[in-house]
């Protein structure tokens, strides 16, 4: 009992990080010059964005908390955090007065590995204060191995939400709908990152002779008529080649008795 | 008198300091989070003889195996209601000093299961930005820390089991000048349901699309396969961005390689069972030679037939070489494919004798797919997942 006095008193002299950090599960606007663990310095009487927390809420809104510093010069330093919708910009508030605030701040100093975050800094009388925060939402998406479950891959297995009522922010709903490009495979098959996990119920492949086939979302049953071919793969024929619907449509099928059409270097079943 | 005034005895402070209580909230509670994931996912280990008491909520049955209690919501609640031990906190020691975390009784009731306020939310995802399409969100607490919570979603991580990556084949073994359908899921990320879509799953799916009309308030039915169209097979999984599982995946799943570390055999085997290639040496062969064959325990535990007396849910002998159950035997199933469009149903089950030929990995009969129409027993279905990261 004593010992938690001890702490509510001690609670009120230390600052400490949001309590919500933890279920952080990406990090962006993270400045891109700042070395991890150096002191920052400059430029000198200036706002920077350290970087910015995207976090999902009770009702799994996501939140993103700026972390917003005045690099000390001829003013003193000043450290905030912001909390703005998940898709506005850290820039658009960098002058705005912060949710939280901390004045006459120096030596401040971040790295953020390993999925832990640390941040010190000094404020006037030499006051010391050191933040640490472990990123428990951040997912590496493991190499999926025998008898791992889908939600593993996908994220993990306990997601934390930031507790409490959270401010009032109209949240978009899904960007992408049924039919919208999720996944952009070129036709040399350079592709870009995947959003289909953004798709609202699934999506579907259209195989075009490269390891990931472009995405769409929605579900569609391939190999029917007028439907996208089903993928077959292009490592069972065991040989290094190009594949493509002109010229190799061993990477696609459909149903018996449809016959295959390229529309540009979709398969389409016909 | 000043050397009789008693000296002030020096207060000893102890080494480490407490951090401040969110913070000791935090650590206690990230120090929980792998007993949580315990109770959450292996809700069987806690079972006593004595069973579940939740009799409102979730029943014991003799034939219901330990794996419909992982990653159970029911059993979840019935847990904290203290159901299956009678003290569930959990103990947490840290800083020299003992916690206890619990599940916290936050949410509202779903009158459809009781009148009690709930110990788990079960979500969908409705906007972007979280990779996941459904999971149960919990509140915990810290007995010692009161007026903190920590809300969190627990995944379904019970549910499916990856396909490996590597070349399949479909089917039984090719006949002479038959080709043989070979195909790979290289740089493709497919998990396969591990068990038949239950009543309670079909209950879960109507209940969040605030369709009540059609409930199963049986609990004595929960654990048994659900029994749906196709047209609500398939919408049931796309609900969930899954899709119905396909005949080719079927296979893959169920006909065990000879080498799993040779991704591209030289010659694609057909076995004709899951767990031995040769049919004539398993007691399916054994019995179709036998008229008068005595089908054994360990016989139905592999595939349940006619003659098998013990119904089995959620048991688990039954696994394939990657972890799927049921791949002969106890319910006909349905399945996608676009292979051989009109072979749409895994026919073997505990409805035909052990002498049936349909006894057969890649046996694939036909369904119309409209509940009443063909004179068949319930048809199960099962759901895939394919990541796209």
């Amino acid at each position: 009992m004593i010992y938690l006095l001890l702490s509510l008193i001690l609670s009120s002299a230390f600052a400490e990080a949001p309590f919500h950090w933890s279920s952080a599960f990406k990090i962006s606007e993270k400045h891109e010059f700042y070395a991890e663990d150096k002191v920052i310095d400059k430029p000198q009487d200036s706002w920077q964005i350290l970087f910015a927390l995207v976090y999902p809420d009770v009702q799994l809104n996501l939140q993103k908390d700026c972390v917003l510093y005045r690099v000390p010069g001829a003013e003193p330093g000043e450290l905030k955090i912001k909390k703005i919708p998940e898709d506005t910009s850290c820039e658009t508030v960098l002058f705005q007065p912060g949710d939280q605030e901390w004045k006459s701040v120096s030596d401040l100093r971040f790295s953020i590995r390993d999925q832990i975050l640390r941040l010190s800094y000094t404020q006037t009388k030499h006051k010391a204060e050191a933040w640490t925060v472990n990123f428990l939402n951040l997912n590496s998406h493991p190499k999926p191995t025998m008898n791992m479950s889908s939600a593993e891959l996908k994220s993990p297995k306990a997601i934390m939400l930031a507790p409490g009522t959270v401010v009032n922010i109209v949240k978009p709903k899904f960007e992408l709908k049924d039919g919208d490009v999720c996944h952009e495979v070129s036709d040399d098959c350079v592709a870009k990152a995947s959003r289909c996990m953004d798709c609202p119920l699934g999506w579907h492949e259209l195989p075009n002779g490269c390891a990931q086939g472009p995405k769409r979302c929605g579900q569609v049953e391939c190999g029917k008529k007028n439907s996208p071919a089903c993928r077959r793969g292009i490592k069972w024929q065991r040989m290094q080649k190009t594949f493509s619907c002109r010229d190799d449509v061993s990477f696609a099928y459909c149903s018996p008795g449809l016959k295959i059409e390229c529309e540009g270097t979709m398969v389409i079943c016909r | 008198m000043l050397f009789f005034r008693s000296r002030p005895v020096a207060r000893k402070f102890r080494d480490e300091v407490l951090p401040p209580p969110t913070k000791l909230f935090a650590q206690v509670i990230a120090r929980a989070i792998p007993e949580i994931l315990n109770v959450w996912e292996h809700g069987d280990r806690f079972l006593t003889r004595q069973g579940t008491s939740c009799p409102g909520e979730i029943l014991d049955n003799a034939g219901v195996g330990k794996s419909y209690y992982q990653c159970q919501p029911h059993f979840w609640q019935c847990f904290w209601e203290k159901g299956v031990v009678a003290n569930p906190l959990i103990k947490i020691d840290i800083f020299g000093q003992t916690f206890h975390v619990s599940a916290k009784p936050t949410f509202a009731p779903i009158p459809f299961y009781s009148e009690k306020p709930r110990f788990y939310e079960m979500l969908t995802r409705s906007r972007p930005g979280i990779n996941l399409h459904y999971g149960y969100v919990v509140d915990l607490e810290v007995k010692e820390l009161p007026g903190l919570g920590q809300p969190l979603i627990l995944t379904d991580t019970c549910r499916d089991t990856f396909l490996p990556q590597r070349t399949y084949t479909y089917g039984k073994a090719p006949k002479k000048n038959e080709k043989e359908f070979v195909w790979d899921n290289f740089d493709r990320n497919i998990f396969i349901d591990r068990f038949y879509v239950t009543n309670q799953q079909v209950n879960e799916w109507r209940l969040l699309k605030g369709d009540l009309s059609r409930l199963n308030s049986d609990r004595n039915l929960w654990y048994r396969p659900a029994v749906l169209s196709l047209a609500d097979q398939k919408n049931y999984c796309h609900f969930f961005g899954k899709r119905l599982l396909e005949a080719k995946l079927f296979d893959a799943a169920a006909m065990a390689p000879v080498d799993t570390k040779e991704l591209f055999p030289e010659k694609m085997l057909h076995p004709q069972t899951p767990w031995m290639r040769d049919i004539s040496k398993s007691f399916l062969g054994m019995a179709r030679i036998n008229p008068d064959y005595q089908l054994s325990p360990l016989d139905c535990q592999l595939a349940q037939v006619k003659g098998c007396t013990e119904d089995r849910f959620f048991a688990t002998d039954s696994a394939t070489w990657m972890g799927m159950y049921f791949s002969l035997g106890f319910y006909p199933e349905s399945l996608l494919n676009p292979i051989e469009p009109s072979k749409n149903l895994k026919l073997s089950s505990k409805f035909l004798p052990a002498t049936s030929e349909w006894h057969e990995l890649g046996a694939l009969s036909h369904w119309s797919g409209i509940l009443g129409e063909d004179k068949l027993p319930p048809v199960a279905f099962r759901c895939y997942e394919e990541v796209s990261l």
